[in-house]
């Protein structure tokens, strides 16, 4: 599969979970706009099985709290820290499960891990793809988003 | 009669969408209880009991197939309906549990799937009533 198939997969997982899950609206762009950006918050699930590999999420801080209260129906009420970051890892685990029917033969099981969700540097910024890494950069009001997936052998 | 529901998911937030979607669907709900993971899950159905088990498959400590697995092989708590919300992606996966007489709906999920899916399970009539059937 060509990695702009695999790509094109990713932005659609991504793009269709985020909408339906916390009704965040985004779009995809070739490549984000340098500087200014927030400190940002990572959620990687990693997965086994016909493929094997992880996949994360990358948000800006400023986006997890309507985030959360999206998924949560919180109405002016902000959201703990906690339910922050398990609202990030949850969105992980879900474009994770749409993404990776698109990749395999329906009949392939996957094993997906439990998100691992941690503060980061906005590293969103090296932006070179290695050889089995795809990334998608997507557009939300709040802010830019990357989505990764990272495979230990090439489809 | 009130149904009382044991929901089984890693992710609190997961857990307070479901519950309050289930919340929404004017379905008689009774006590709705929460699991983190399949074992928490099992002990607390030696002490509650309960109409259904929602659960999801990728949790940490014990997953939720094998919770599955545990609670058919308890001769007091296999009649209980089952139904997985989950990512799950493989469909050969989704048939396993669904042999084993388990609901499936993948996430993200719709208000009105979750309330329709849980009617159709339950066999209780549309009306927002529940009916123990059991």
């Amino acid at each position: 599969m060509e990695r702009d198939e695999i790509k094109g997969r990713l932005i659609e997982g991504a793009v269709s979970s985020l909408e339906r899950l916390a009704f965040i609206f985004s779009y995809p762009v070739e490549m984000p706009e340098r500087g200014g950006m927030d400190d940002a918050v990572k959620a990687t699930v990693s997965f086994k099985g016909r493929l094997c590999g992880s996949l994360s999420i990358e948000l800006p801080t400023s986006a997890l709290p309507e985030l959360a209260g999206n998924m949560l129906g919180l109405d002016g009420e902000t959201p703990s820290l906690e339910q922050q970051y398990d609202a990030l890892g949850e969105t992980a685990n879900v474009i994770c499960g749409s993404v990776l029917p698109s990749l395999a033969e329906e009949s392939a099981i996957f094993d997906i891990g439990v998100p691992d969700v941690a503060a980061v540097k906005n590293e969103s910024f090296e932006l070179s793809d290695s050889d089995f890494e795809v990334r998608a950069y997507l557009e939300l009001d709040q802010g830019n988003c990357t989505v990764k997936l990272r495979l230990d052998d090439e489809l | 009669m009130a149904i009382n529901i044991l929901v089984v998911d890693d992710s609190s937030v997961m857990r307070s969408m479901i519950i309050k979607t289930m919340n929404m669907s004017g379905l008689a709900l009774g006590e709705i209880s929460q699991a983190g993971n399949g074992k928490e899950a099992l002990g607390l159905l030696k002490d509650k009991w309960v109409d259904l088990v929602v659960a999801d498959i990728n949790m940490p400590v014990m997953n939720g197939e094998e919770m599955i697995n545990r609670i058919m092989e308890d001769p007091e708590l296999k009649t209980i309906p089952i139904l997985v919300v989950s990512t799950e992606a493989s469909q050969a996966r989704i048939e396993r549990l669904m042999s084993k007489g388990a609901s499936f709906i993948k996430k993200p999920f719709s208000p009105e799937l979750i309330r329709n899916t849980i009617v159709k399970i339950l066999g209780i009539e549309d009306n927002g009533e529940g009916r123990d059937k059991r």
